[in-house]
């Protein structure tokens, strides 16, 4: 009988395995396929040559646009560490309302289109932008930097946008790290800063490996923002991408660039490790809905955890750190009989730290929120170009964006392909998130990796990969296409955020249910589906997102008549900088509000329904 | 409670549902059909794509009852080729420089013009060099000095000491690029530009590069550039300036050494609606449609009877206007469209030579 019971058990997760087919065979066919046939192109199959790749690794113009792309990448990466770690260590410790309102500080702008961003970096660092006319209005400089137009201004705002993508990720470590352990270590003897160095950090390091990988691979694939705040000499790999197909038509280099720019990030991908966990946890924080990193690790097919962060065991090989320990072992017997003197006066001097750390925290959520905002007195400006300050005030550009059809059909047209884009890869997201978890898969590592990565690979990867298909299946310009273009990005995030809640929910409640007699379909519609609810909402909200400001995959798979919001946006910027676009950015800024708003409705509702669960049952 | 969300979450379903059965119900826009009642006309951006539509879209449909779509976007050779290549052709009329038109011929990527729908009375006003095989000029214009303080010759706009100020001047990627303007700075003299020594014109550019703040790619962009007051000097196109004039910006335009070129309206291959385009075309190019869009951005006709409807006011900023003609010098397309021993053309050489410079 229970054998029985265990084949029928065992057949059932099988089935529930399947669920993950229809988001697979629609990856393999609309974005593996093109990735394999992006790379025949390349070695120019059925020929088989490699002179595309002598080509790119002979030329030395191409050779530093490569190794540009890698020092770009690193110093973002490395600045965004500096400013996101105190940041996340700060969110942790404020609790309550203040930390949901900080979150906000840095999931509005994660949220914010990106071309909302980098425009209003535009703005603010012109040789006639904000900074400089203040600077020079205070007389500290007297003639304007040059920000806008060189690798200051790329930094910047590569930075500004990638922010969000380490802060996220630190903090859903730092939050799994138990309290207990640094206080342990201060009644040790430990002063605050060793038992931050020794304790706390190497705790968060998972964190900082994850938000280090995520934005250095996130980066590499950049091209709108060096684009716009770029110079000359500022170009990276994948602008040399688009402009070897824009200006020369040469599919054969472009394809090799493409080619090794995915090598490049998929080698970083599998180097780093179980990015799909890390990637998770970032959603899901912003979802609301923190996950213990070892929750997903345990799941998600690698089980190899390590025992130890790979930092400290770097450092543990210096002799300087030897020197150092030896050092400790003296001083920490005084400072021990030293502790319990200070625990009354303690609080001040670390009160001073604290204040400076603060400080630095808030100039961080400064840098994150302002910015974005400064579009909206530009488009209430009455003047004819940009200017700030503006010269007096209006509305005109509001009338101006409404007065004109090809903004409000590109604003339609957007939302028309992201509710469309939303609805399938929720369906397709969800189902494929609980055949992974639920169900019995083999390669399941290899459905996760194919389902996830395209939150990595580079969007213009992707837009060269399907271009030739969709050509082919006659769907370049058409709304199917554009869907198609932007299912692939947006089932990733819904599989990764509602495989985060399932993972995170008590599974015995499902087996509560089964056992009572429901059926499988009758427990996910009564049991799994209600807890899941806020999962599968926060994903749908991803996907619509991820589908309204896709603007690279658009640029090649939307023809000569389709335009959409992004691309409207895009081509007005480098066209004519009038401040329709800020009229524009100021109301695609109360996007992300709105929805969170959405979420935050809906999930008070869940936490009312889980409240009232058990009086219910009882 | 619980009955309560889950209310509500039908209730959004549903709504989402509507909302995705509603999308669908829309036709997605710009679905092209085999309508004949229709044109899709390319008309560029910015400035001259208002004035486009004003002059020519807007009264076309007017007197034809032919429904002009007009796109707002730039033609380059990539983007004709990747149309015509891959047989997916939904523009029936664009504008191209001559630059790109010889190439484009080259390639076989146009339709005939045919010149059997024109009045013998227009065609004979249209200028020689705008009655090609494949398409008819649409407008001269040209790239000109650009400044708030006058230097007079490129070797002046050079000379960052004498004229300081941050420069835009053209970027390469489209092939056109400051080179012209680079050999002049440098002393060769107006009639031996051609055949372009393009080491020299790279080595001159060197010199002025750490001066030049941005370099523009789209016409407006580099109109942005004077309008917002990045740079003081650059080279830009004429109309452009015109039109920033007409706003009251204290700008102005030097028409010696300026770099005369040409546009044509041309009809890729395999347009949907191609006699819809040449009627079009025709339309676009009589002398009162023409004059009319002088008014509107100061681009020379290649009608000539246009003068006629012209202010006399707006004649004096037209690229074509005798006295300012004498000035300039005609870029000469012809050697840029030349094949070398390698089997690729100045053109193309001279793309992937900025592309290297770029990042040097």
């Amino acid at each position: 009988m229970r054998a029985l019971q265990e084949a029928a058990a065992a057949r059932w997760q099988g089935t529930v395995g399947l669920l993950v087919l229809p988001a697979v065979v629609f990856l393999l066919v609309f974005y593996a396929f093109p990735l394999v046939r992006l790379l025949l192109v390349s070695v120019e199959a059925p020929r088989w040559s490699l002179t595309h790749y002598a080509d790119f690794f002979t030329e030395p113009a191409y050779l530093r646009i490569l190794t540009r792309t890698f020092r770009v990448s690193l110093t973002v990466t490395f600045c965004c560490l500096l400013l996101g770690y105190p940041t996340a260590y700060v969110l942790l410790r404020v609790s309550g309302r203040r930390r949901r309102f900080l979150l906000l500080l840095v999931i509005v702008p994660y949220l914010t289109s990106f071309l909302v961003r980098t425009y209003a970096w535009m703005v603010l660092l012109g040789p006639k932008g904000i900074i400089n006319s203040l600077l020079l209005k205070a007389g500290l400089i007297d003639t304007p930097l040059k920000l806008l137009y060189s690798a200051v201004g790329v930094h910047v705002g590569m930075v500004h946008v990638l922010l969000p993508l380490m802060i996220l990720p630190l903090y859903s470590v730092m939050v799994g790290i138990d309290r207990t352990l640094p206080r342990a270590a201060q009644t040790l003897g430990a002063g605050p800063l060793r038992t931050f160095l020794r304790v706390f950090l190497p705790l968060s390091l998972p964190g900082v490996r994850s938000g280090c990988v995520l934005v250095f691979l996130v980066a590499l694939g950049f091209y709108i923002t060096p684009a716009m705040l770029g110079g000359l000499r500022d170009s990276m790999i994948a602008m040399l991408i688009e402009s070897q197909i824009t200006q020369l038509v040469n599919w054969g280099f472009a394809a090799t660039a493409a080619v090794v720019l995915l090598a490049v990030t998929l080698g970083g991908f599998s180097l780093a490790g179980r990015v799909s966990g890390m990637t998770l946890l970032v959603a899901s924080e912003v979802a609301g809905q923190t996950v213990p990193a070892v929750t997903w690790d345990g799941i998600a097919g690698s089980r190899q955890r390590e025992g130890r962060p790979w930092m400290p065991r770097l450092l543990h090989l210096a002799p300087v750190a030897a020197l150092g320990r030896r050092l400790d072992a003296v001083m920490s017997a005084w400072r021990r009989r030293r502790w319990a003197r200070l625990q009354g006066r303690e609080m001040r001097g670390a009160g001073r730290g604290r204040a400076a750390l603060d400080l630095y925290a808030g100039a961080v959520f400064f840098f994150l929120i302002l910015p974005t905002f400064v579009v909206v007195p530009i488009s209430l400006s009455a003047g004819d170009f940009l200017a700030f300050p503006p010269p007096g005030w209006s509305l005109k550009w509001y009338a101006s964006y409404f007065s004109q059809p090809p903004w409000l059909h590109a604003t339609l047209l957007s939302f028309q392909v992201a509710v469309v884009t939303m609805l399938a890869s929720t369906v397709l997201g969800t189902l494929a998130a609980y055949g992974v978890l639920r169900g019995r898969l083999r390669r399941r590592t290899l459905v996760v990796s194919l389902m996830i990565s395209p939150i990595i690979v580079p969007p213009i990867v992707i837009g060269v990969a399907i271009y030739g298909l969709l050509a082919q299946w006659n769907l370049i310009g058409r709304f199917l296409g554009l869907v198609i273009g932007h299912a692939i990005g947006s089932i990733a995030y819904v599989m990764v955020i509602v495989s985060a809640t399932l993972a995170g929910f008590d599974r015995s409640l499902e087996r509560a249910a089964m056992s009572l007699g429901a059926g499988p379909l009758l427990t996910f519609r009564r049991v799994t589906f209600p807890l899941i609810r806020a999962g599968v909402l926060s994903g749908a909200v991803f996907a619509f997102i991820h589908s309204f400001d896709e603007v690279i995959i658009t640029m090649f798979i939307s023809g000569v008549h389709v335009q959409t919001l992004p691309l409207k946006m895009w081509e007005d910027i480098r066209n004519q900088i009038d401040p329709t676009i800020a009229a524009v950015s100021s109301m695609l800024i109360l996007l992300p509000v709105a929805w969170l708003v959405v979420l935050e409705v809906v999930q008070g509702l869940q936490r009312a329904t889980t409240r009232a669960a058990p009086a219910d049952s009882a | 409670m619980r009955r309560q969300a889950g209310t509500l979450t039908s209730l959004l379903g549903v709504a989402l549902l509507g909302l995705a059965v509603g999308t669908l119900l829309v036709a997605p826009p710009g679905a092209v059909g085999q309508d004949k009642g229709k044109v899709v006309v390319q008309i560029g951006g910015g400035d001259w794509a208002d004035a486009n539509f004003e002059a020519y879209v807007a009264p076309f449909e007017k007197e034809t009852g032919i429904k002009v779509v007009a796109v707002r976007d730039w033609m380059s050779i990539a983007k004709l080729k990747l149309m015509v290549e891959s047989k997916k052709v939904e523009l029936d009329v664009a504008d191209i420089p001559r630059l790109h038109y010889l190439s484009a011929v080259k390639a076989n990527y146009l339709e005939k013009i045919d010149y059997g729908v024109y009045s013998k009375a227009e065609l004979s006003k249209i200028d020689d060099l705008s009655k090609q095989a494949y398409g008819v000029g649409a407008a001269y214009f040209s790239y000109v000095m650009a400044f708030d303080k006058r230097p007079t010759t490129w070797a002046e706009f050079w000379d960052a000491k004498k004229f300081p100020g941050p420069r835009t001047l053209r970027a390469g990627v489209y092939g056109t690029g400051a080179y012209e303007e680079a050999l002049l700075a440098d002393g060769v003299p107006m009639d031996k530009l051609y055949p372009m020594d393009v080491d020299r014109a790279f080595k001159s550019l060197d010199k002025i590069r750490p001066h030049v703040t941005t370099w523009w790619k789209e016409g407006a962009e580099g109109q942005q550039l004077f309008a917002d007051k990045v740079v003081t000097l650059g080279d830009v196109f004429n109309g452009r300036i015109g039109n920033l004039q007409k706003k009251g910006m204290p700008l102005d335009i030097e028409w010696n050494q300026g770099k005369l070129q040409l546009d044509y309206w041309v009809i890729p291959k395999g347009a949907p609606n191609p006699q819809n385009a040449q009627k079009f075309i025709e339309f676009a190019t009589r002398a009162k449609r023409q004059g009319a869009f002088s008014e509107l951005i100061p681009y020379g006709p290649t009608n000539v009877a246009a003068f006629e409807y012209v202010k006399p006011e707006t004649a004096k900023q037209l690229p074509t206007y005798p006295a300012n003609l004498k000035k300039q010098f005609h870029r000469n397309e012809d050697w840029y469209a030349e094949t070398g021993p390698g089997g690729k053309s100045n053109l193309e050489l001279i793309i992937e030579r900025w592309n290297r410079w770029t990042v040097q």
